[in-house]
Formats: C-alpha cells, structure tokens, sequence
C-alpha cells in the first residue's frame, strides 16, 4: 500500500494529468476539430455479419494510425440503418446534418445505397461504400467523383466465374440458382453472361424467395436431366440451409455444386455448414486465409483484436478506412475541400501506395475497385473448414465484365 | 410419380414441423382467445436454448427436453405475469404486449447469440439419407414425422380420453360454465398456455436441424401458424393437423411448380378457405 505522502504525490500527479489532458485536448480541439466519419451500416437486420465486419475493419484501420490523420484526430460514429432503406435516409440526414460528418461509410445492400444515393451526392461528403455491389452505383450513369466502392460490383467476380468453370472444368450444361432478390438476380446474371458467352448452356433458372427455410421443393426442380453443375447465388442463413439440403438429399454426390461468387459459403458461415460444404467451389477477392506476409500479419492482429478471423466485409471497412485516412494526408487534415479531396482520394487510392489485406489497392476512372480473382474451394484443415485458392483468374476491373462495358 | 412422391414427403415434413406450432397457438386461440404473437419468439428462443444445450452436451435429445422445459416454463411465466393481468383483457392490449414481447425476445437473442444464422447439428443416429428407387429422403426428416404424430397422439388421447382434456374441452366450448361447475378456469387456461410453448419450444429443436435458427425467424414462422390456424379453425386440434399440413404440401408443391409465385400460393389457399368456410375447416364459431 501507498503511504500518506505516497497518496498525496498521487493525488498532485493526477491533477497535474488531469489538467493537461485538459487544456492539451482544448487547444487541440481549439485548432483543429476532429474530422468525423459516420459510419452507416446494418448493425441489426438478417445480415449484421457484414455490418460488424466492414465496422470493425474500419476501426482496425483507424486504430492502426491512432485514430489522427494529417494532424486531425478522426472520430468515428455509427449509425445503424437496419438494412432498411427508409432508415438509411433518415440516418444518413443526422449523420449529414447534426453530425455534420467529413465522411459517410455504408451502407451494406443495394437497396439502402440506391435509397441514400441522391441526397448523399448532394451533400458536402465523401462517400466510401464497402458492401453494396450492385452494378448499376458504379456505372457510366452513376458514377460520381465522390462515391468509391471498396467492394466488387455484382459482376467482378460472378462473370469471370463463368468463363473460368469452361476453362477449367467439364461442365457446359449448368442449372443456375439465386435469392429472388436484387443481389440474387445482378449475380445470377452475371454468372449467365460470362458462362454463355464462353459458349455454355443454362438448362433452367430456379429462383427462391429470401428467408425460404425448406429447399426440399425447389431441390426437386434443380434436379434436370442432362445438368453437369448447378450453380448457387445463396447466401446468409439461406446459404446454409441450402448448402446442407443440397447433401441430405443426395444431389451433391450426382450433381456438382459451386457457387458464382464465395457468397455461397463465406468463411464465417462453413462452422455452420459443416461437411456438406466440403470441396465446393466458388470465386473471391479476398480468401481470408490468404497466404501472403501482408495478410497473415493482418489476419493475426485482427484475430487477437476481435476474437474471430476477419472476413471479406472486415477488408471491405478496412480499405475503405484506408482510403479515407490516404485522403485526409494527402490534404494535410484540409478536408473541407471535398472536390479536391476526392481527387486526392482517387489519386492515392491508384498510387500503388496502400496495401491492403487484399493486396495492392487499385481504382478505376469510375471510383470502382480494381480486384484480384480468386477461385477458391472449401478445405478442412486442422479440422476447420476454410476457402482455400485453388487459382487465381488475375486482376478484374468492372469494364472487363459485361452489359455496358460489353464492347461486342 | 417419384417427383410427387418426395414432394408429398417433404410436404409432410413440413406439415408436421408447422403442427407442433399451430396447435399451441390454435389451443390459446381457442381457450383463451388470447392472440398470441409471442408464439414464434417461444420457437427461436426454443430453438437457440436447444442448439446452445446441444453444442454443450453433444446430446440431441437432451437439447430437446432443454427446449420444451424451458419455454414451457417461459409460457407460464408470461401468462402469469403478462396476460392474466387486467390490462391485458383485451385483445388490442395483447397483440400489443405479445408483439413487444416479439421484439424484446427478437433482441435478446441477437445479443445472447449473435446476428450469425446456427443450425443445430442433427443426431448421430439420425444422419444419413434413405434411397427408395429414385426417391431420396434424409433420415431425419422421416424421424420428424415420426415425431409429430407421437406428439399428434399424445394430444389426442389427452383430448379425447383424460378428465383433463375434458375439461380443456369444457374450456373451451364454455369458459363460464365450466367455472360454474367448478373448474378452475385460471389454472387450466395457465396450463394450457404453457403446454402451447412448451410444443413451440420443441418445434424449435426439432426444425433447428434443417428450419435453422436466425434473426427474424421467429415472425417468418409465426406468420405461417397463424396462416394454420386460419385455415384449421380457431381451437381445433384436427384442424391444425389438417390446416398444417395442408400448408406443407401446398408450400412443397407450389415452390417446386410455380417457385415464383410461392407465397402467393400460400395465402391463396388461405383466402379460399376463409371465402367457403369463414370459420376455418373445423371451426365452431
């Protein structure tokens, strides 16, 4: 124990802390306010896993620089939409006008951004969007110098994923499946138009409504003569049960299934799935099991952080953090200058400079990523299952897929 | 042939799954007109009690009896408690109270058990599939057939062949009377109440396996009991294992013949039902 003097010293000590801390963070503060980033994001809803990745991989980032960029300390706040695009704007608003926020990362679906989407581009901000891939944010329409996207667009990987399974594997007779929703559909489609267009055939399109809990039925009719492969756009809860319906009912032995993009059997979900997602095959831009210095690093410290591996949506937050923190150097903490920041965003975001988990960050003339295609196939190992790469397809860019950028 | 076959099996399946919900839910319905939209809450808590048992002991069966005992006793409490107080005489008051008791749930397990979806893993002896010719059917879906019409002949002989079922049928058909003769209303209606959770708490197990357990769950479920029960008739055992699984086959037919229109075809059976008979199939009132 401390003695009477010993507790005296203390007690001057932390006065003395107190004060400085003080009169220390009103200077600052006095100077420079901090430069603020809302993060809007579905922290509750059917798909909180995405939210919480992308969230946490955004702090990881911002932590990893102490939370201050160009001078400025950077505070984050979070908002959640719910996955409700109604909410979304409404949350988007405070985050706007109450919070008068520097930067908006968010939201999760494509819904919520095509809700936010005016009002976000009208305002004084930048927006990063590191979940949302529907193609149409990032098309020659839509496109806007203050709107990035960190994740891929529907077609990225889906399309590549098409050609690549007439490349490498025999099957030219596929039955396709997907959520009947926007996600669902933009990938399936995606899928169809790559696979068909390296001369494959769709024998039939089966599509459940979100949220079914018994494949049974539609399992029956995915069961077409002469199929070679079906392929899945599933994902979530919905990916699980379907991934171990497929099993029960004794197609996968018959009837190969793989998925158009890793959604099928993302990491977090394989625990769940158990065996039946055993050796399926599907496409990513980020396996997080990646073999590289850059991401074992990575993948450690956020493990021992978070108590879980990062997944593709942590990397998604994590770029978009990235980016932001690029952007607020490269204009020495001057922020205020959006038009100007988001030059500066888009040049050091294609500099060649920032490293993310994924590897080398890339842009396009639309703001879109520039990713790395993955195939990978699911792999015990140390009796976990994990998305191991089986190949690599090389770099995608959205103008190398299809619909508008189709040059045929 | 073989492909009505399996659907008719997946169909049944289904049809039994949603039973063990429907006949809590059309039993409170019945006895005590209470609208109970709790009910689906009482399966995912069920549900995610089993799976959280089932991860410690390794032991299918354990997580069952965890599942039911606890929402049994859930049930009591809340009829206890919540309903049988005055402010909840009315019906408004109880969907109210019921739909926040929903939401409250709804939360409680995203915080107990996170966003992630679970499924609870199937019993060892009970993996595996059956192949009949060109029908194939996973083991444990042919065990939870098995299990809904156990549960199915419990009720019935409970029903038709106990004093007690007696006077839960006395309840039902005339509350004040029955009191005249002196039952006591109040117990039986609490009884009741729990013995309705308690079958959603095991539905929660049982479909743990291939329903799985994930937010929202719980009001996709409830909407299509209360779909069953409309379509059974308020109160009655038989039409809950008519309406559900006549629900199942509709569900496994529709989606395999007209995937896109499957919900539609759910709630169109439901408005032809309620156009010829508005009181359900078995319906008194």
């Amino acid at each position: 124990m401390v003695g009477k003097k010993g507790k005296r010293l203390v007690i001057c000590l932390g006065v003395l802390v107190g004060l400085l801390v003080v009169t220390g963070s009103a200077l600052f503060a006095a100077e420079k306010p901090p430069i603020k980033v809302g993060l809007l994001l579905s922290y509750t809803g059917i798909a909180p896993l995405q939210a919480k990745g992308s969230s946490d991989g955004a702090e990881f980032a911002f932590d990893e620089v102490g939370r201050k960029a160009g001078g400025r300390a950077i505070q984050v706040i979070k908002e959640d939409s719910e996955l409700n695009p109604t909410v979304a704007l409404t949350k988007v608003r405070r985050l706007v006008e109450e919070q008068k926020v520097n930067f908006i990362v968010g939201p999760v679906s494509s819904a919520e951004a095509l809700a936010i989407y005016d009002y976000v581009l009208k305002s004084n901000v930048i927006w990063i969007i590191p979940c949302a891939f529907t193609r149409e944010l990032t098309s020659p329409e839509k496109a806007n110098e203050k709107m990035f996207r960190t994740t891929e667009t529907s077609d990225q990987g889906n399309y590549p994923m098409g050609k690549w399974i007439m490349k490498n594997t025999n099957w030219r007779n596929v039955v396709v499946t997907g959520q009947d929703y926007k996600a669902g559909h933009d990938s399936v489609d995606a899928f169809k138009a790559g696979f068909t267009e390296a001369g494959g055939k769709i024998l039939k399109e089966v599509f459940p409504k979100m949220g079914t809990m018994d494949f049974a039925p539609f399992l029956s009719t995915i069961d077409v003569k002469g199929a070679d492969a079906v392929m899945a756009w599933t994902t979530g809860t919905d990916g699980i049960r379907f991934v171990q319906q497929y099993e029960e009912f004794g197609l996968k032995k018959r009837l190969p299934l793989f998925g158009g993009q890793v959604a099928l059997v993302d990491d977090p979900y394989l625990s769940q799935m158990g065996d039946a997602a055993l050796g399926i095959i599907s496409q990513s831009h980020y396996p997080p099991t990646m073999d590289t210095p850059r991401n074992r690093a990575f993948a450690k410290a956020y493990t021992s952080k978070y108590g879980e591996m990062p997944s593709r949506y942590s990397e998604y937050g994590y770029t978009a953090a990235k980016m932001i923190v690029g952007g607020i150097e490269a204009m020495k903490g001057n922020v205020e200058d959006v038009s100007r920041l988001a030059k500066e965003i888009k040049r050091v975001s294609s500099s060649g400079k920032i490293e993310t988990p994924a590897g080398t960050l890339a842009v396009d003339q639309y703001n879109q990523r520039i990713i790395d295609v993955y195939i990978v196939k699911v792999e015990k190992k140390d009796g976990k299952l994990v998305n191991s790469v089986i190949d690599k397809v090389g770099k995608v860019s959205q103008a190398d897929t299809w619909k508008w950028w189709n040059k045929q | 042939m073989a492909f009505v076959l399996t659907q008719t099996i997946n169909g049944v399946v289904f049809g039994m799954l949603l039973f063990l919900l429907a006949a809590g839910l059309t039993l409170m319905l019945g006895t005590m007109r209470i609208v109970n939209l709790a009910h689906g809450s009482f399966y995912l808590l069920g549900g995610y009690v089993g799976y959280s048992v089932a991860q410690y002991t390794h032991n299918f069966f354990l997580a069952c009896l965890a599942g039911l005992l606890s929402i049994g006793i859930l049930g009591l409490i809340t009829y206890k408690a919540v309903l049988e107080k005055g402010f909840a005489k009315e019906t408004l008051a109880q969907v109210l109270l019921t739909f926040g008791m929903l939401l409250i749930i709804g939360d409680v397990c995203r915080w107990v058990w996170g966003g992630n979806p679970l499924a609870i893993p199937k019993p060892e002896m009970l993996q595996g599939t059956i192949y009949l010719g060109s029908i194939v059917v996973p083991v444990y879906r042919l065990a939870v057939i098995v299990i809904g019409a156990v549960i199915l002949l419990f009720l019935w002989w409970f029903q038709e062949k106990t004093k007690y079922g007696a006077i839960v049928r006395a309840g039902v058909d005339d509350a004040e009377m029955a009191q005249g003769i002196g039952i006591n209303i109040s117990l039986v209606k609490a009884l009741v109440f729990s013995m309705g959770a308690l079958l959603a708490g095991l539905a929660g197990v049982v479909g743990g396996p291939f329903v799985g357990l994930s937010v929202g769950l719980d009001i996709e479920i409830l909407l299509l009991a209360i779909v069953v029960v409309i379509i059974g008739g308020m109160g009655s055992l038989r039409g809950a294992l008519v309406g559900a699984l006549l629900i199942g086959l509709i569900d496994s037919f529709g989606k395999s013949l007209l995937p896109e229109l499957s919900i539609f075809t759910l709630f169109a059976a439901m408005v032809v039902v309620l156009a010829i008979r508005p009181s359900g199939l078995f319906g008194t009132k």
